[in-house]
């Protein structure tokens, strides 16, 4: 990561700073957990959790419990990326 | 002159239930009541003579030449003044109104140069028109008497000439600045004989309070008022209808034509969105589109220090795939990704981002609407269920107060601003929230009720304690929040906002907005009755933009201001297809119509219709790219339309990343600032030249219609089918509509949308489809798209921008009216002469306090770079706030902004940097680096003997 992990990190304490207000902490776990979900690439998600791994210290305690419902693992695919598709019918 | 095609009916439409019928020279017609008599004539197809009426104004009633006789009336009546009545019988030509008619005739024509053939409003002049309807054969008074003919003319604006001997006193232009534009730039200054039409205090045009936007030259009767191009290119002969390429009011245009070549834009009267109007951008600074910097020839160069080779268009596709290709062999096939524009088409749009997950087999695509709208459409579709404004424009006329949160309209949105004025001037209340008094805070006839001088940054504070009181004076919507609304939503939210923290009181210290001043805002709009809400970039560019959208639909939905006209919430779409931008799938996370990528069903429906698998996981975001690229992942993209290396922000840190990159392909009409970074360079082609569909802030759906053939030989939709195919990934697309068929098979808000459809309506608002065959003007009417409208709870977190010893002032960035975003086209117009630099305003103490005087150079510093501006002293902006625009590249307003960003979207923080500003006498280092890295990169462009524009 450019200067480190700094930018993600920032990122998911944002995130957090916005659940923050969910008086129900599973919620608001929850709600920073789909959100990076949703809206992270793999890899971004990947070092967060290797960030986490190697202590995260900079990582705010409440999307630092949400980590852990970040997921990394390949998802369900359909056909293959790029690859032809059952009903081809491309323009 | 009004448009060689358009037919002037003399006055304008008039809705009413109550229909009216009378008789005109013995035909029958009906007509609504209200309308003029001079208009049910013109529908029944008798043209009465006129001079001083026009559709577009009301009746004046003072040239006398509409003369009518009707049965059981004395005398003539006027019949533009006059109303119709039930069983009217009415008399349009008879001796004695002949006599009196040509009467009128002589007396204007006697002071009137006759120099018809060579005149510029020859064959469309309505003098000259009437001088024939009347039969005037002979001018008793003779020619010599006192009159007008040696008057001068004011050449002054760049567009317009005015010219004061051929000026018959009508005021049509006098009104068309006061009705139709709301500047009240003109009076007719004198009586009788001595009157005569003057810009402010008998001052020149240019010189005058006018922001040319050219409705008096189009209400103009005569040549008095004319374009310059007309004068030089003569009459057009045919008129094409299209849609502005600039803002995101969309204002449909005729394009008057000389075969290939424009003559000038006359904004079309039936245009849903503009309704006739236009501002000094979409009618007059059209010049970029043929101007000489225009590049013609597709180029390429393996390193970005090497010259442009122009090749053939083979060549350079093949090569740009063939990089693309052999980057995504060696790091892999999420290394490349795409960036597409709010500039572009729908239908441009939707290719790039199908080229991006069909082809490059990834969903790194994003749009420049990351860096300005994309917290509108995050927050409204949480809280409403559709990430779009709610409402039309015409909506406006029916609010009893509005709300303006961080928009500058009469600036960014001039036309419809023109439309709110006209409302206000009507009697509704306005309320202002913004750190700088913007003009429509006090203009002629207009005072805002509240102007809130919030402190940049501290939006949601705001809107949290205009809540608090709507929630705890009782002033909540209860039926409409129980019935409409997820109660226990509304209730987790009522109990927040109605903390005592969040009182006006305790926010006062942050916002800086005294209390009693918001106590006394929140109670205007939660009772004044419609109550709508307009919001710009003020909110969406901060570290809480989406927060404060979520608090915009929170406040609308608790005063029940949703879901019928007159309401809403309505964001203020910057450039011209930001809504569209959006709605087609340039987003990394979503295809078209916001359904995330991990949708299965969705996602098989794209894989099915584009005969590729399709990836699951959203794919990388702008400022995420950077990172990426600056991390070694990310090494090939291609542009279309958009200027990263301008606009976005933290300029040192976008170019580093772009230097870092293997490949950049851009297609631009410029060789903008990120073309400079550029390997491939491909020639774009200008709204003049293609065919298409913009989306405007409205949801409405115009097409852009083709006038010229595209000047590099194509147009960007079959630019992107050209990489596709080289690529490997087949596109065969014949025509756009083509491309909006597919879109409206795979969307559901778009099945009823084809070209087809929008030319038999004129334009569509989406969602069109079964439910909807005509489109939907206002949302949520019954029912939130979401089913039940949803209250989110929005605490205020300040931005982590603070403001120290070392920066102690707040910088915030805005636009201007005659420049437009990165300025590529606007500055390559005489608009500069309205704006040729940026300027840094700063209060007069702050500048007192640093020596700082009227036009110094100032350097301003923040924690991510500095750049020196001249200095404008204005109390304008509060003490402890300097703002400036960001229409130059060597301004490098981008260079000083951060990476602050919206924690949901990442759009930058624009709005917010902290900064100190010193005297200096040179230019920054970043100034000076960029001023030779872009001569060497023109002389690299100089050393291939381009093909550039004639
Ligand atoms: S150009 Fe527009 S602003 Fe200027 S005088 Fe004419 S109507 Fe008024
Ligand atoms: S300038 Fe044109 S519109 Fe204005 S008063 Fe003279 S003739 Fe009429
Ligand atoms: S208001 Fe916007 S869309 Fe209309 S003419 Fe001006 S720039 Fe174009
Ligand atoms: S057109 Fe009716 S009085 Fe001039």
């Amino acid at each position: 990561m450019s200067g480190g992990n700094e930018h993600i990190v920032q990122m998911a304490n944002d995130i957090g700073n916005f659940f923050r207000a969910e008086s129900d902490r599973q919620l608001a776990i929850a709600g920073i957990s789909n959100h990076i979900n949703k809206f992270w690439t793999r890899r971004m998600r990947q070092k967060l959790l290797e960030y986490v791994q190697h202590g995260g210290n900079e990582l705010d305690e409440l999307p630092r419990a949400a980590v852990a419902h970040v997921t990394v693992a390949p998802p369900a695919q359909g056909a293959a990326i790029g690859a032809p598709a059952a009903t081809a019918a491309s323009k | 002159m009004i448009s060689i095609d358009e037919q002037d009916l003399g006055t304008p439409r008039r809705e009413s239930d109550k229909l009216v019928t009378l008789s005109i020279d013995g035909s029958e017609v009906t007509v609504p009541a209200g309308t003029s008599v001079m208009r049910a004539a013109a529908l029944a197809g008798t043209k009465v003579p006129k001079l001083c009426a026009t559709e577009q104004l009301e009746a004046f009633g003072s040239c006398r030449l509409c003369l009518v006789q009707i049965e059981g009336m004395k005398g003539l009546p006027a019949s533009c003044t006059t109303l119709v009545s039930e069983g009217m019988k009415v008399t349009t030509q008879n001796q004695k109104i002949a006599d009196v008619r040509r009467g009128v005739m002589e007396l204007y024509i006697s002071d009137h140069p006759l120099d018809c053939l060579t005149c510029p409003a020859n064959g469309h002049c309505e003098l000259q028109d009437m001088a024939g309807a009347v039969g005037l054969r002979d001018v008793r008074y003779g020619y010599e008497g006192e009159n007008h003919l040696s008057l001068g003319k004011d050449t002054s604006n760049p567009y317009f000439t005015f010219d004061a001997s051929k000026c018959i006193v009508c005021s049509r232009c006098v009104r068309a600045c006061e009705e139709q534009q709301g500047t009240f730039a003109l009076t007719i200054q004198g009586r009788g004989f001595e009157s005569k039409v003057s810009p402010s205090q008998n001052e020149s045009f240019m010189d005058s309070e006018c922001v040319s936007c050219g409705a008096c030259v189009q209400a103009c009767p005569t040549a008095t008022l004319s374009e310059k191009t007309l004068i030089d290119k003569g009459q057009a002969e045919h008129s094409v209808i299209t849609t502005c390429a600039y803002c995101g009011v969309g204002c449909s245009f005729r394009a008057e034509m000389k075969g290939q070549e424009v003559v000038r834009m006359v904004p079309n009267k039936d245009g849903h969105a503009n309704h006739g109007h236009s501002c000094v951008k979409g009618r007059f600074a059209i010049g970029y589109a043929t101007h000489s910097d225009r590049i013609l020839k597709p180029m390429i160069r393996s390193k970005i220090s090497d010259p442009w080779r122009e090749v053939s268009w083979k060549e350079a596709v093949d090569y740009a795939a063939s990089e693309l290709k052999r980057i995504q062999a060696k790091y892999g096939r999420d290394s490349i990704g795409g960036i597409t524009s709010s500039r572009c088409s729908n239908e441009e749009t939707y290719l790039v981002q199908k080229l991006v997950r069909a082809g490059f087999g990834n969903n790194n695509v994003d749009t420049c609407a990351r860096v300005c709208h994309s917290p509108t459409g995050y927050g409204l579709k949480q809280t409403l269920g559709e990430s779009a404004g709610t409402q039309d424009f015409d909506s406006v006329m029916k609010a009893d107060v509005i709300f303006v949160i961080g928009a500058n309209p009469t600036d960014g949105h001039p036309v419809f601003a023109s439309q709110m004025k006209r409302r206000l001037r009507q009697g509704a209340k306005l309320i202002v929230a913004d750190p700088r008094r913007i003009d429509l805070v006090r203009t002629p006839h207009i005072s805002a009720s509240h102007h809130l001088k919030l402190l940049p940054g501290t939006n949601v504070a705001l809107i949290n304690s205009i809540a608090h009181v709507v929630v705890t004076e009782g002033l909540v919507k209860e039926d409409f929040v129980r019935a409409r609304c997820e109660v226990d939503s509304f209730e987790k939210w009522r109990d927040f906002v109605a903390l005592e923290r969040n009182s006006p009181e305790a926010m006062e210290s942050v916002t800086g907005v005294p209390a009693a001043q918001i106590r006394a805002a929140a109670r205007l709009f939660a009772t004044a009755g419609n109550g709508a809400i307009y919001y710009g970039l003020g909110v969406t560019e901060h570290s809480q933009g989406s927060t404060m959208v979520m608090g915009i639909a929170n406040l609308a939905m608790a005063t029940g201001n949703i879901g019928r006209e007159g309401v809403g919430v309505n964001p203020l779409r910057g450039q011209n297809n930001v809504q569209g931008s959006c709605d087609m799938g340039s987003f990394p996370h979503e295809f078209p119509g916001y359904r995330h990528v991990s949708d299965d069903t969705v996602r098989h429906l794209f894989e099915t219709t584009w005969g590729v698998g399709l990836q699951s996981e959203p794919g990388l975001r702008i400022p995420n790219m950077f990172e990426a690229a600056l991390d070694g992942e990310f090494k090939g993209l291609y542009i279309e339309g958009e200027d990263i290396a301008q606009s976005d922000p933290n300029t040192q840190h976008v170019t580093a990343a772009l230097t870092s990159m293997e490949c950049i392909i851009v297609q631009d009409l410029f060789l903008n600032e990120s073309a400079k970074f550029a390997h491939v360079f491909l020639p774009g082609s200008s709204f003049l030249e293609k065919d298409g569909t913009f989306t405007n802030a409205e949801r409405r759906i115009s097409r852009v219609r083709k006038v010229m053939q595209p000047k590099s030989g194509y147009a960007d939709w079959e630019i992107t089918q050209l990489l596709a195919n080289a690529m490997g990934y087949p596109m065969d697309y014949k025509h756009p509509s083509e491309i909006m068929d597919e879109i409206a098979r795979l969307t559901p808000t778009f099945t009823g949308v084809s070209f087809k459809r929008i030319d038999e309506l004129g334009s569509i608002q989406w969602p069109c489809n079964e439910a909807h065959p005509e489109g939907t003007p206002t949302m949520h009417i019954g029912e939130f798209v979401r089913g039940k409208g949803k209250f989110l709870v929005t605490e205020y977190v300040p931005t982590r921008e603070k403001v120290n010893a070392r920066f102690p002032l707040i910088l915030t960035t805005g636009r201007i009216l005659s420049q437009y975003n990165v300025g590529a086209q606007t500055r390559r117009t005489a608009n500069n002469l309205w704006h040729d630099e940026d300027r840094l305003e700063i209060h007069p103490h702050d500048a007192e306090e640093r020596g700082i005087v009227e036009g110094d150079w100032v350097g301003i510093a923040s924690r991510a770079g500095d750049t020196v501006l001249r200095a404008r002293v204005t109390e304008r902006v509060q003490p402890g706030v300097v703002y400036t625009t960001f229409h130059f590249p060597e301004s490098g307003a981008n260079v000083i902004t951060t990476d602050n960003s919206d924690w949901a979207t990442n759009c930058p923080e624009y709005k917010v940097t902290a900064v100190q500003a010193t005297r200096v006498s040179q230019p920054s280092e970043w100034q000076k680096r960029f001023r030779d890295f872009s001569e060497t990169q023109e002389s690299l462009l100089k050393a291939a003997d381009v093909s550039v524009a004639k």
